[in-house]
């Protein structure tokens, strides 16, 4: 009704014959929740720095392979890069920066749902054609892509940086697979995570609530199965370190460490293989039944919490 | 022709009933949906939006069936709910061109249109400020501009002035009334506030209880065709009563000075017959007009009468 604006039109009229767009609800959804991501400082930042284990050992091995000759004689290279395993850099880089990657998770998806329920959005988006999975799979490919965007800049730095300089060292020949496993490890990963806090979002009326209890949930469940680890390395358990190893993985970090462990087809090691000291703090990679029930029971139960509350009128019954 | 025809529907919330056999049929143009609180207004729109499993009967929006048609429903139909709501950290124009690519719209379109409509919703260059700071008026009017962006056929409108002043109330009605007669959009108003439905509406449901009370047209509904006229007296008289009996007027009520009387006949006929009455009573009339109940006082005996 405003005539006064600059482009008011005074010839309003309304429309019916709108041209459809191609594709579905999920991916506007999805779309609109990265771009107010990405324009976020903190994001990037978080990304850089939990990517340290790769630039720390970048400038390592860049270090020693530039000036080897003058430190332990031409041989001391060629020996420094036999201890290095490749592929468990990639599961050492999660386990350096699995904290600041919760980080990212709670930034991105921590509001996803919580943040609609709190400002009654949920009304607008299902007064329009779009159905509850739709609005539930744009928000988790969402926090899916900007996770899997914060893990993969660091990785991706480093197989490039790797294949470029470390060839003969066995950067691609140690296991041919080594690529295809770390970016289905990283994708795994970041689904499982996506998934848990899709479902701990739906909870919430609050972004800060659903962050705060995610981020409990995470760090209790690391610090009990570091209990149970602790256990493990200080007494005689050896009845039941099977049972020890398991609560390893009973927390979010131990599941999505189990989850890189396993696509990886590897058991871990520290930066280089005969740190025999170390070598007995190395949790053996879970059992593959184990690992199904650990992340493919949270996951069935997350979607069902969030497919259950989200509605876009509150139904007391 | 109806745009919305519900058939004993039926709606539960657990044990309790907020529609119990309800059945309408909407007819074209803007039509109120006038009743008290927790009469079930919102009800009956969220179930016609498929919020709702109904528990019994059935029910088409725009030849659409209720239920099994939800998402060609809500591609027709623009809902503006009774609550503040909006998508965090948005400005107005993001917002409704979200919502048009929500409604399936290619998103150049979507903004070029959110463009549009916000300038007919009237907020201008306030449009590009973050809806977080928007006042009460504002975020109606944006509530309004997210149900029209994708050219619906039909509008529902749940208490589209709620918490407005009376200036945003005027100009939220002018904004009803004009995209319901100029723009060919069918409205369905649902509100509890009988000056609004009067001044936007040209049919009226009226529900209480879960349960359909009356419909009508407004004039049918304020009594506009009936042959009743109110007439006022200098002062009160009973020989113009018994005057007007004779000429054979039937007292409907009095209030005052003010007497609504009713006869067989046209009103020239009847205000000759008001005339003669008052001579023979030697009763002087003050004023005369045709006999209207006001809006409020027909939804006052539909809910009193049923």
């Amino acid at each position: 009704m405003s005539t006064s604006g600059p482009i008011a039109d005074l010839s309003y009229r309304n429309v019916t014959d709108s041209p459809l767009r191609k594709g579905g609800n999920w991916w506007v959804i999805a779309r609109q929740l990265m771009q107010r991501v990405v324009k976020l400082r903190s994001f990037w930042v978080l990304t850089v720095l939990s990517g340290g284990h790769f630039l720390i050992l970048a400038a390592v091995t860049y270090f020693i392979d530039s000036f080897a000759a003058n430190m332990g004689g031409a041989d001391f290279a060629g020996q420094f890069f036999e201890q290095i395993v490749w592929k468990d850099q990639f599961l050492n880089g999660f386990q350096f920066g699995h904290f600041l990657l919760m980080a990212i998770l709670l930034m991105v998806g921590a509001g996803s749902i919580a943040n609609d329920n709190r400002s009654n959005a949920l009304l607008v988006y299902f007064s329009k054609p779009c159905s509850k999975l739709d609005y539930l799979v744009g928000k988790f490919v969402g926090i899916f892509l900007m996770l899997a965007i914060a893990m993969l800049i660091p990785a991706v730095f480093f197989m490039f940086y790797g294949a470029m300089n470390f060839r003969e060292h066995g950067f691609l020949t140690d296991d041919p697979m080594m690529i295809p496993r770390a970016l289905a490890g990283i994708f795994a990963v970041c689904a499982f995570q996506a998934s848990v806090i899709l479902g701990v979002s739906s909870l919430f009326n609050q972004g800060r609530l659903a962050g705060a209890t995610y981020a409990g949930i995470y760090v209790l469940s690391g610090v009990f199965a570091q209990l149970a680890r602790l256990v493990a390395e200080t007494r005689d358990v050896a009845g039941i370190q099977g049972v020890l190893d398991t609560i390893h993985y009973l927390s979010l970090y131990g599941a999505s460490e189990g989850l890189l462990k396993t696509i990886l087809g590897t058991d871990g090691s520290f930066f280089v293989r005969d740190n025999q000291g170390a070598a007995e703090a190395i949790v053996p990679r879970p059992d593959l039944w184990l690992l199904l029930v650990m992340v493919v029971l949270p996951v069935i139960a997350c979607w069902g919490l969030a497919l259950r509350k989200v509605r876009a009128v509150e139904v007391v019954s | 022709m109806a745009v919305v025809t519900l058939e004993n529907l039926t709606v539960q919330y657990g044990r309790f009933t907020a529609l119990r056999d309800f059945s309408v049929a909407v007819p074209e143009g803007c039509v109120g949906l006038l009743g008290p609180n927790g009469a079930g207004k919102t009800t009956m729109l969220k179930t016609m939006l498929g919020f709702i499993k109904p528990a019994g009967g059935r029910g088409d929006v725009l030849g659409l069936e209720v239920g099994r048609d939800g998402m060609a429903i809500r591609q027709a139909v623009g809902y503006m709910p009774e609550q503040d709501c909006h998508i965090p950290g948005m400005n107005a124009v993001q917002f409704v061109a979200y919502a048009g690519e929500l409604a399936g719209m290619p998103r150049n379109h979507a903004v070029r249109r959110a463009h549009e409509v916000l300038e007919y919703a009237g907020l201008g260059e306030a449009r590009y400020r973050a809806i977080e700071s928007y006042s009460t008026g504002m975020k109606q009017r944006i509530k309004f501009a997210q149900a029209l962006v994708h050219g619906p056929k039909l509008l529902l409108l749940d208490e589209p002035t709620n918490g407005l002043d009376p200036k945003g109330r005027h100009e939220m009605l002018d904004l009803v009334r004009d995209i319901s007669q100029n723009k060919g959009v069918n409205v369905l108003v649902c509100s509890h506030l009988l000056p609004d439905i009067e001044r936007t509406c040209d049919s009226v449901v009226v529900i209480a209880g879960g349960q359909m009370k009356l419909q009508g047209s407004v004039s049918d509904l304020r009594g506009l065709n009936s042959n009743a006229v109110d007439v006022e007296l200098r002062e009160k008289s009973g020989e113009f009563l018994q005057a007007a009996a004779r000429h054979g007027f039937e007292l409907v009520s009095a209030k005052g000075t003010w007497y609504r009387l009713a006869a067989v006949g046209g009103h020239e006929e009847l205000s000759k017959k008001v005339f003669l009455a008052s001579r023979e009573a030697g009763a002087q009339i003050r004023g005369l007009k045709p006999g209207a109940r006001s809006l409020e006082e027909a939804f006052m005996e539909a809910i009193d009468v049923n």
